[in-house]
């Protein structure tokens, strides 16, 4: 009971210490909500826009070629007419002048066919598609590249037709081997399906049906803010009273709690204590403000969203005894706090999303906490994932809180020297 | 101005030997730009989840879901159609796909099956580039039935046995599987170099701005240790400390900045000569309205945790107003606000003479900017500074 009078008495010093000193309230309470306004701000309306995707394709035939046949049957002529999802296909007759546009950054990309398309169409030899973009175009990209594949895959099917039904039509002898007889035969599919007036069609066997349910709407920017805000100044707030506690070690503080029959464990507990009684209250403030001001939406879950929260006030914690164990001077703790956090708030999403990234950044984010939490507040509350879906995130947490915590406890000094 | 100097060349070897700042000035931007570089950098990927609800037991409904998982970037995510229908009316998803419970039969049986969209709108971009994924997947399955028919439909009445046409059309399609007759040759541009034009110097100026703003704290401590105090009763005067820590301060920008820029220039090659020598012109400016910032700071706060406060407060409004992680629009509020940025008038200038090939010539304003913040806020920080806790 008395070691529990200690740690509730060192807890609530450091808590007063901290109401106390206005720049860190100011830092760590006011502040986040500067960048909160700001990037919600910024963001507004994002992921509300639900415009068609605009492919912009070209051919380097001259009139009267196949290409020219392709893109007129595809290309659209009134938008108003496309049914939903169905993308807007611009034919640029100018293949030079696209190609410039898209050098010049005024396009994104550009399908185009071959000078030779009808040629190797004809006679069976090979060509390609090119797809020309700019590298940074991701979407254009992949659109052009699906859109490139339908068109490849439809050349295929019908190269495919017209090779098997000649090669068993010679087979069976229903035409002679010879080659004219075989490039007349040829010619005559190749135009059948060329019209579309192949014997069996040239339906599709697979028909989409699209089913409207309402409109785009604008995602919240507050749902993706304030959880990477809120893991990086809780994880800060932490992190910087490192340096307290170097302080404390040097100026003897810590050594006269000992002399006062305050025990080595209650000191670590009471610091530990009044760190995660500031980060919840830190969270706390995060998410009222959150809901009252900024309307965030927690999701199908919110337990797991507060769970989550408050395990990474834990590991954050924990955290920064480890931090104030391995660092000797103030300075040393100072400038580890600072590096530890603007480093790893990046990498593990708390200012971008980090399901952005490529997959090996990916992979290097798991190692920080950072990552973990993010990675859960984004399934939870822009994905709608539900409790079970969040629990490696919790478990992740728990594990950096374990880690730390053995670190700290391990070889935290209550001396200097 | 000897004396002065003095102060400045013990503070720059300080700095030198000091591991822990050298790492926080020089390491920390080196892997927050290769992070950068490796997240937005070069050619991105399409990356998308597929929501399905796969109401479908039989193989084409497998094949298809196999198939769209193969595909790097696209990861799925199956559901059920509750699942689907509350995350879509909680706009959780824009787009999900639905393969009926009859798909794979009424393929197998030559019927024509039917794959269902639900959907917000147009399913957004992402979604509207995932169902076009998934419609040219969905084709290469119908493209055996397709391919099939079509056969039987030229061979009729010619007594041909379906094995060997099943077999000749199996065969073949996997040859154009394999090596297509049209196949696809993509070409990008810019990625790279344009990332690199545009977020480098961001970076630069940001954590040299850190670093030096950062400095106000240790001025701080000397005050409040009296290390400054002893100083004085030495033949320094006053103005002499203030001078040799301002320019140690500003020597300690430069070599930052020459430190990153000379690495800049050994990975991505970006300067000649020429623009070289520009940009050290503009980071020597840069450094001493940043090192006049640190003065001002450490002349106001009274304890090193507020000059701490302080330094990273007034930094990250720099930074974040100052076109480091995004652009602002010329006519915004934002753009406004962020002309109160000393980052704004350096990314810009680092800009013009990388990105642009201009001459010193073209940064002009930018640099009369930065030199007026220098010798302005010189001369405040030289009003307020105080060598003693409560001196005059």
């Amino acid at each position: 009971m008395k070691h529990l009078t200690h740690i509730w008495f060192i807890a609530l010093k450091d808590l007063k210490i901290f109401a106390k000193d206005r720049a860190s309230v100011f830092f760590f309470i006011v502040f986040p909500f500067m960048f909160i306004v700001l990037f919600t701000f910024l963001l507004q309306g994002t992921g509300g826009e639900d415009n068609r995707v605009e492919l912009h394709m070209a051919t380097r035939e001259a009139s009267g070629g196949l290409s020219q046949q392709i893109i007129g049957a595809i290309v659209t002529p009134d938008e108003s007419l496309l049914k939903p999802g169905d993308p807007v296909i611009i034919w640029d007759k100018d293949y030079e002048a696209s190609r410039q546009a898209v050098i010049d950054g005024e396009l994104e990309g550009l399908l185009a066919f071959p000078a030779d398309f009808t040629q190797s169409v004809m006679t069976g030899e090979k060509t390609k598609l090119e797809i020309f973009s700019d590298a940074g175009a991701t979407y254009a990209r992949a659109a052009l590249n699906s859109i490139a594949g339908a068109i490849s895959s439809q050349i295929s099917t019908d190269k495919v037709v017209i090779d098997a039904s000649i090669s068993l039509l010679v087979g069976s002898g229903a035409i002679p081997a010879d080659s004219e007889s075989i490039d007349r035969a040829t010619q005559q599919l190749l135009n059948a399906a060329m019209s579309g007036a192949a014997p069996g069609g040239s339906d599709s066997f697979l028909t989409y049906k699209i089913v409207n349910v309402g409109d785009v709407e604008a995602g919240n920017a507050s749902d993706f803010v304030i959880p990477g805000y809120l893991v990086m100044f809780v994880f800060f707030a932490a992190a910087v009273s490192a340096q307290r506690i170097v302080w404390e070690r040097q100026n003897h503080t810590l050594e006269r709690l000992l002399a006062s029959s305050v025990k080595r464990e209650s000191i670590l507990g009471g610091i530990y204590t009044g760190t995660f009684i500031r980060g919840l209250i830190q969270i706390i403030i995060f998410w009222v403000v959150g809901i009252l001001v900024f309307n965030v939406d927690l999701g199908l879950s919110p337990p797991a969203v507060i769970i989550l929260s408050v395990l990474m006030v834990i590991m954050s914690a924990a955290f920064a005894l480890m931090l104030a164990t391995l660092a000797r001077t103030m300075r040393s703790a100072a400038s580890l706090a600072v590096l530890t956090s603007l480093l790893l708030a990046p990498l593990g999403g708390c200012w971008w999303p980090s399901f952005l990234y490529p997959e090996w950044l990916q992979n290097i984010a798991k190692i920080t906490p950072h990552a973990w939490a993010t990675s859960g507040f984004n399934k939870l509350m822009l994905f709608g994932a539900d409790f079970g879906d969040a629990l490696p995130s919790m478990l992740a947490l728990l594990v950096f809180a374990l880690i730390f915590g053995i670190i700290a406890a391990w070889r935290f000094r209550t001396s200097a020297t | 101005m000897k004396r002065a100097l003095f102060i400045t060349l013990n503070e720059v070897r300080l700095y030198l030997q000091d591991k822990g700042d050298l790492a926080f000035g020089l390491l920390l931007p080196v892997l927050t730009f290769a992070l950068m570089y490796g997240a937005f950098g070069g050619e991105t990927m399409f990356k998308a989840t597929a929501n399905i609800v796969n109401e479908d037991s039989g193989v084409y409904s497998q094949q298809l879901i196999e198939k769209l998982d193969s595909i790097d970037g696209i990861s799925i995510d199956v559901m059920t159609a509750a699942d689907a229908d509350i995350k879509l009316e909680r706009s959780d998803i824009l787009l999900a796909l639905f393969i009926p419970a009859d798909f794979s039969e009424t393929l197998s049986s030559g019927g024509k099956a039917e794959l269902v969209f639900k959907q917000r709108g147009n399913g957004g971009l992402e979604g509207q580039i995932l169902a076009g994924i998934i419609r040219s997947i969905a084709g290469e399955i119908d493209q055996e039935f397709q391919a099939l028919h079509r056969v039987e439909g030229n061979l009729e009445g010619n007594d041909i046995p379906q094995s060997d046409i099943e077999l000749t059309v199996r065969s073949l399609l996997e040859e154009e599987r394999q090596q297509p007759s049209l196949g696809v040759a993509e070409e990008v541009v810019g990625g790279s170099t344009e990332f690199i034009n545009q977020y480098l110097p961001g970076i630069i100026t940001m954590y040299v701005l850190f670093a030096l703003s950062l400095s106000a704290q240790a001025i701080v401590e000397e005050r409040r240790r009296g290390t400054l105090e002893r100083l004085l009763t030495t033949r320094l005067s006053a103005g002499e400390l203030f001078f040799g820590k301002f320019i140690s301060i500003t020597a300690r920008g430069f070599i930052q900045t020459l430190i990153l820029l000379i690495l800049s220039y050994a990975v991505f090659r970006l300067f000649t000569p020429v623009s070289f020598l520009a940009c050290l012109v503009i980071s020597f400016v840069f450094a001493a309205a940043a090192a006049a910032l640190g003065m001002i700071i450490a002349a106001i706060s009274r304890t090193e945790e507020a000059a701490n406060w302080i330094a990273v407060v007034v930094t990250m409004f720099m930074v974040m107003m100052g076109n480091t992680f995004f652009q602002v629009g010329e006519d915004s509020v934002l753009a406004t606000i962020g002309k109160f940025s000393l980052n704004t008038y350096a990314n810009k200038a680092y800009t013009t003479i990388i990105a642009q090939e201009g001459a010193l010539g073209d940064v002009w304003l930018q640099l009369v900017i930065l030199a007026g913040v220098a010798v302005a806020g010189l001369f405040i920080s030289r009003m307020i500074f105080r060598a003693v806790p409560g001196s005059k």
